[in-house]
């Protein structure tokens, strides 16, 4: 056992309302500059949809990730050793700026310095690239803009495997179903990213796992962009190099919470510790699709169990990590309750951002003029458990994103979100537990104490319940490097330097 | 600072500039004469800087080869050692007539000799001057290595085949007859009519044994060709100048280049058909 720390964070997607607050924040701190205008390493996807770049879930086009090959090892779907030396200065399967989107602006001058006339001047919109006038077909959340559209939605990759009749329902107007899918770079355990890249500028760092891009070794050749199952390294095309989310280390190093965390409107994001078995990584890559998603899962260490301390400290883990990730808000969601999975495991990444998919109105949608559901009032709250197949949102389109295609894990989470809420609801609204509630918390493995704490980690978290981050100790390191005293009185980030150009 | 002191540290310092010319002197001199003294016990005679230089062509004794390299014994031209030395450094061409034959060919200035050296061969040389034991050898000088193969030597030529010292091929200097513009190399002159002009297989023969072109001799003196080689060249560039057609290689080679570059462009058309169509396009035209 190879114990490692991980920050990780956790999106509670039932309370994303889609506001972007996140997306503005990361954009204002880290890519507001030339050639990272098109960037954006937090953003937040109105699904179904396409996604941003567009398709970025379709790895036939872009080949990021891992495969499993026929012997059962581990590949780069982009490409082998020998391919990769093939194709160094032509590689097809990347993004092209039209996937992403031309980043624009409106030429407000001309409100201002239009002549008089008989129609109310309009400000044209132009490229912040070439700076002239473009006509905006794309945008970084087109899904959004358009409601849906027919280009984009209706070629979800995720929506395979949903019924034609509840896919066909889902496009007609007034029935259109929105989720909204926050997405950074997931920091993973085996990151397809740092594989692809042939100058070795990219590395996942030891003190918590936040996986960097080292400006000055890298030398432009974008293996990272398409490696990514989740294109999310960007290139600069200014400064030659390639940028992705950091995770706001300078930022959780000194106790703050990444900027897209803090700003959360919504209070959906966590964020906490997790402590993995790094000897794990390759055999659990590995597995076959229908094993991939519980093994992942059991990488992660119980930060109570004595051996896994003993390990952690021979490691090299201090005990303020370990406290933290005792405390960690993230694995009680992931491991103690079983209530979140990354992001597509499927692409093999062991992915370590974790989701809580959401839940929707219930509708049916057998009969095809039916929109409301047709329940006894009475029952509707244990109904509900059992119709979960007639939610608005389908199924079989949660567990493509997070399970593998696997609707039974999808549907014990969201029955517990269920019975969390009739819970709660007999507890304030009626005042008494009757027996055939605390049966249903005890078919699904709850508690009224475990049924108390999700709901209190859910609706009424405090800001250090949410983020709970451990000493990083830089003084310690900066100690180690030189003397802290020459730091004084500055800004502590050193003086500004740009990255070395060229090949 | 006063001036005294400043004169004084002035003169301190040219001191001791003396003193390190004086070393360097010394060093220089010292150096000198070890150089020359090992030059003096290493110098191989004229004797056997012509036989290194000189043999190839004139042959051993200087009896030459007839009506292609003058002979050098009984030559009342080289009794002068100045002119000997002179056509060493110099080289020679143009009509020539010696002992009664006429020669018309040209010699190259003989690279890589020392003024020492050229000393040594130019006495040696005018020593033979007066010989009387040579008239007679010229016969067994032409009789050069026969039988080469010219498809052998044509393949040593161009370099299909090394040889056997790894030597570069002549193609990659030379140009002859049938190599055509492509083929050769127009560092070094045309071989196509050298044959002709160093007087048949005799000459060229002898010329190939110890070639003493100052390019040549870097390359070819310590990794001679063998007797074989120097047959099948002779038999190739024997022929060359035969086959004075005009080449047409150049016109086949726009042929297949064109006819090359509109396969590939049609494979390329059908195999990279929309590889780099964007995820946006597919989306759009898919509709």
């Amino acid at each position: 056992m190879k114990v490692r720390a991980q920050m990780s964070m956790l999106f509670h997607m039932d309370k994303c309302i889609g506001c972007h607050t996140c997306s503005v924040a990361c954009k204002n701190l880290w890519t507001d500059r030339d050639g990272a205008e098109y960037m954006w390493w937090n953003n937040v996807e109105t699904r179904p949809g396409t996604g941003y770049p567009t398709g970025w879930e379709d790895q036939d086009h872009y080949k990021g990730g891992w495969k499993r090959d026929n012997k059962g090892r581990l590949k780069l779907t982009l490409h082998s050793k020998g391919g990769g030396v093939a194709k160094a200065f032509y590689n097809p399967s990347l993004p092209e700026l039209e996937d992403y989107y031309d980043p624009f602006t409106f030429r407000y001058g001309d409100l201002f310095g239009a002549p008089q006339g008989k129609h109310q001047p309009t400000a044209i919109p132009v490229s912040k690239i070439t700076g002239k006038p473009m006509e905006i077909n794309t945008g970084p959340n087109w899904d959004d803009d358009l409601g849906g559209s027919d280009i984009f939605a209706a070629n979800d990759l995720s929506m395979n495997g949903v019924d034609e009749s509840v896919r066909a329902q889902m496009e007609e107007i007034e029935r259109v179903v929105f989720n909204y899918l926050p997405r950074i770079c997931n920091h993973c355990l085996n990151p397809a990213c740092v594989a692809a890249c042939p100058s070795g500028a990219i590395y996942k760092r030891g003190e918590d796992g936040v996986v960097l891009v080292n400006e000055d070794k890298c030398r432009g050749w974008r293996m990272c962009v398409s490696g990514c199952p989740y294109k999310k390294v960007y290139y600069n095309w200014d400064s030659g190099k390639s940028e992705k989310c950091i995770l706001c280390f300078p930022r959780m190093e000194t106790g703050q919470a990444p900027a897209c965390a803090h700003s959360c409107v919504g209070r959906i994001r966590y964020m906490g510790v997790m402590l993995y078995d790094a000897d794990q990584i390759e055999a659990v890559g590995s597995l076959p699709d229908d094993e991939l998603l519980d093994a992942q899962l059991n990488m992660i260490l119980d930060p109570n169990d004595p051996e896994v301390i003993a390990a952690a400290r021979l490691a090299g883990i201090d005990d303020d990590w370990l406290d933290a990730a005792r405390r960690s808000p993230v694995y009680r969601f992931v491991k103690e309750w079983g209530m979140a999975f990354p992001l597509h495991p499927e692409f093999r990444t062991e992915a370590m951002m974790f989701y809580v998919p959401p839940l929707s109105p219930v509708m049916s949608v057998i009969e095809d003029d039916l929109i409301k559901l047709d329940l006894p009032d009475e029952r509707q709250d244990f109904e509900l458990l059992e119709e979960l197949e007639k939610a608005r949102l389908p199924l079989e389109y949660l567990a493509n994103l997070f399970t593998i295609g696997d609707v039974e894990p999808i549907k014990r989470v969201l029955r517990t979100m269920l019975a969390v809420r009739t819970f709660k609801r007999r507890q304030s609204v009626d005042g008494t537990l009757d027996d055939a509630t605390l049966e249903m918390l005890a078919d699904l493995d709850l508690t009224p104490f475990k049924a108390e704490q999700i709901y209190r980690l859910t609706t009424t978290p405090t800001m250090d319940d949410r983020f709970v981050f451990p000493p990083y100790h830089r003084e310690m390191s900066l100690e180690e490097l030189g003397d802290p005293i020459k730091a004084k009185g500055g800004m502590g980030f050193g003086y500004r330097r740009g990255p070395e150009r060229g090949a | 600072m006063s001036s005294a002191k400043r004169h004084g540290k002035a003169r301190q310092g040219r001191r001791g500039l003396h003193l390190v010319l004086v070393a360097l002197a010394a060093t220089i001199a010292a150096l000198v004469a070890a150089s020359s003294t090992r030059a003096d016990a290493q110098d191989p005679s004229g004797a056997d800087l012509y036989a290194q230089n000189c043999a190839g062509c004139h042959q051993a004794g200087g009896v030459g080869i007839e009506g292609t390299f003058p002979p050098l014994a009984s030559n009342p031209a080289v009794a002068d050692p100045a002119y000997v030395g002179g056509v060493i450094t110099n080289g020679k061409s143009g009509p020539l007539e010696v002992l009664g034959v006429q020669y018309d060919s040209v010699m190259a200035p003989v690279a890589g000799l020392s003024a020492d050296q050229v000393e040594a061969i130019s006495e040696y040389v005018s020593g033979l001057a007066g010989g009387d034991e040579t008239t007679t050898s010229t016969t067994v000088a032409t009789e050069a290595p026969t039988g080469g193969d010219a498809d052998r030597g044509r393949d040593l030529f161009i370099g299909a085949k090394r040889t056997s010292e790894g030597t570069s091929a002549c193609a990659s200097c030379h140009t002859a007859g049938d190599i055509g513009n492509l083929g050769g190399s127009s560092l070094g002159p045309d071989l196509t009519d050298v044959y002709a002009k160093l007087g048949g297989e005799a000459g060229l023969s002898a010329w190939l044994t110890n070639p003493p072109a100052p390019t040549m001799t870097p390359i070819f003196g310590d990794h001679p060709l063998t007797e074989a080689e120097i047959a099948d060249l002779v038999a190739y560039l024997a022929e060359a100048p035969n086959d004075d057609e005009p080449s047409d290689q150049i016109d086949w080679l726009l042929l297949i280049g064109f006819i090359g570059a509109v396969v590939l462009f049609a494979g390329m058309a059908v195999a990279w058909r929309g590889m780099r169509r964007t995820y946006v396009e597919t989306l759009r035209s898919a509709r």
